[in-house]
């Protein structure tokens, strides 16, 4: 008993019990608002991370995969459950957040004071961080000037310029071009060796299959498939190619009443 | 019968699952993510991101001038149009030019004091609401933003005093020692301003509707604080209840008009003599204690969509 415990304490990184969210979605009348419904994003799901794992998360658009991520990073309340870490995880989205009216210089500088940095590493870091985010000709441009890739490109340079711990990445890999794909597929490897655990989600399956030990497959917020990584995405494959070809004999035999 | 002891044996297994896992996170070292931080180590960490808030308030200001073709003037041209505006209202055709000695110094104090607490509400309001994204994609607490907007005010307060200090010597205001009062008037009025963008700030994060009304209420407490004029002494000709003239003068906004002015025009002594620096004293701690336990207690939930 307490040898096993003993592993645990070196090994578990982090543990989510029975995690549940739901959205308040507020439906409006003509004129006045009416009650808010509830619209439940993950429900009940359990996980446990040790150290060195990295593990994929994959599902359907909708099945709750990023609320999973943000729940993790605790960005979200939990209606039921709990979510516990080794030290507090670092969520790195991806889109046109930070600080769209200032410049992309700015907002690196902003990143990495947030993220700790102290302003004279900053300042030794900033031509390295811009020079991997490969936006560097739009650098004192404002960020609501890039394109969604460009600004991901850049969050994605901030971010995985400090070390964490835990780190969670929502689709960090799928942008870009070939070029800076390959150059952060590099950096997730290093940050892979460096941080305990990571967590990715993503819909591109080859990122996952060449960066993850260990895959979670999401249906309608609970957990479908949890595994090595190409068992797991055999059966969501296979899975997808079935709902695909249901939909197609769907639409022959329901006529095309119900299209718009 | 059965069915209570099934009952019973599910709550016992329900227990025991719910407690393995937590017993197991805390035997392994893990800490629960999401819980709200002690009141203290909020503050501290709002402390540890003080080069944050400076980058931010800055930046912030920066790309404020870059939207402008007159950029940083605009800090100069603000308070001084709406003087103009107010002189010729007020002063000229309402007549409130001869209920003080000197109306133009009187008015240059009142405008540029009340900025502080206006300009510190309103974009403190906003902060929290318009930034959403900033919360989930960086690692910092939502208090940042309304204090980092609060810094900001103050700032464009700071790059403004140039302009007050002119108009007062060129009205013939006498610079006099009770001016050394002024500076710690003004960080009387920083604690109430932040508490104050802490307070609007929660509220509309989840009541985005005041955003509207904001900008009018200010200004009629502006109004009612004496920004303009001497409010009280028309509102005493006019034989309300004691309790209307002991609000008017005791609000915060009047409360720290009347100091300003009591440190900065020679001519003018404010209604309430030496009492409204203890009332400024009494309301910066209230507005800053409730502001940071309120915002405190919504932490977490300003993130969400």
């Amino acid at each position: 008993m307490d040898a096993t415990e003993s592993v645990e304490k070196s090994t578990l990184r982090m543990l989510l019990d029975d995690v549940t969210v739901s959205y308040r979605v507020h439906s409006h009348g003509r004129f006045v608002p009416r009650r808010a419904q509830q619209v439940e994003a993950v429900r009940g799901v359990s996980l446990e991370i040790s150290a060195g794992e990295s593990v994929g998360i994959i599902g359907r658009n909708g099945a709750g995969k990023s609320t999973l991520l943000r729940a993790m990073a605790g960005l979200v309340q939990l209606d039921r459950g709990a979510v516990y870490a080794s030290s507090p995880p670092v969520l790195l989205g991806v889109g046109k957040t930070l600080v769209p009216r200032l410049s992309g210089r700015e907002n690196i500088e902003l990143g990495c004071l947030a993220l700790g940095m102290t302003r004279a590493a900053v300042r030794e870091h900033i031509d390295e961080i811009i020079d991997f985010s490969g936006v560097a000709d739009h650098i004192e441009l404002p960020l609501s000037t890039y394109s969604s890739g460009m600004a991901a490109r850049l969050k994605f340079a901030i971010a995985s310029s400090v070390d964490h711990e835990i780190l969670l990445l929502d689709e960090a890999l799928a942008t870009g071009d070939l070029d800076f794909k390959e150059r952060s597929m590099d950096r997730m490897q290093q940050l892979r060796d460096r941080a305990e655990a990571v967590v990715l989600v993503s819909h591109s399956m080859s990122a996952i299959r060449g960066s993850c030990t260990r895959v979670v497959w999401i249906e309608k917020g609970r957990i479908e498939g949890d595994g090595k990584p190409d068992d797991v995405i055999d059966a969501y494959s296979a899975e997808s190619r079935r709902r695909r070809l249901d939909r197609r004999q769907g639409h022959r035999g329901s006529d095309r009443r119900s299209d718009p | 019968m059965l069915s209570s002891r099934a009952d019973e044996n599910a709550a016992q297994d329900w227990e025991h699952t719910m407690m393995s896992a937590e017993q197991r996170a805390h035997n392994s070292g893990l800490v629960r993510i999401g819980d709200r931080q002690s009141l203290i180590n909020y503050l501290r960490a709002l402390w540890q991101r003080r080069e944050f808030i400076r980058a931010y308030a800055r930046a912030k200001t920066q790309a404020g001038y870059r939207t402008r073709r007159l950029g940083p003037l605009w800090e100069i041209l603000d308070p001084l149009t709406t003087m103009a505006t107010y002189w010729v209202l007020f002063g000229l055709l309402l007549g409130a030019r001869t209920s003080v000695p000197n109306y133009l110094g009187y008015l240059a104090v009142g405008v540029f004091t009340f900025a502080i607490i206006r300009r510190s509400a309103q974009s403190g309001a906003r902060s929290v609401s318009a930034n959403r994204g900033l919360l989930t994609s960086l690692p910092i607490p939502a208090v940042i933003l309304p204090t980092a907007a609060v810094v900001q005010q103050v700032r464009a307060f700071i790059v403004s005093l140039p302009i007050l200090v002119i108009v007062l010597v060129s009205t013939d205001e006498p610079v006099t020692w009770s001016w050394l009062l002024a500076p710690l008037a003004v960080l009387l009025i920083i604690p109430f301003g932040w508490g104050t963008a802490l307070l609007l700030a929660r509220w509309m994060s989840h009541t985005p509707d005041i955003g509207g009304v904001l900008p009018l209420v200010l200004r009629l407490w502006g109004l009612a604080s004496g920004v303009m004029f001497p409010i009280t002494e028309r509102i005493s000709q006019l034989d309300l209840p004691a309790w209307v003239e002991y609000v008017l003068v005791y609000n915060p906004g009047a409360v720290y008009l009347a100091v300003m002015r009591d440190a900065l025009l020679a001519g003018y002594t404010p209604p309430g003599g030496i009492a409204n620096w203890v009332a400024a004293a009494v309301w910066s701690l209230i507005a800053a204690i409730a502001g940071v336990v309120v915002f405190w207690r919504g932490e977490g939930t300003y993130g969400r969509d």
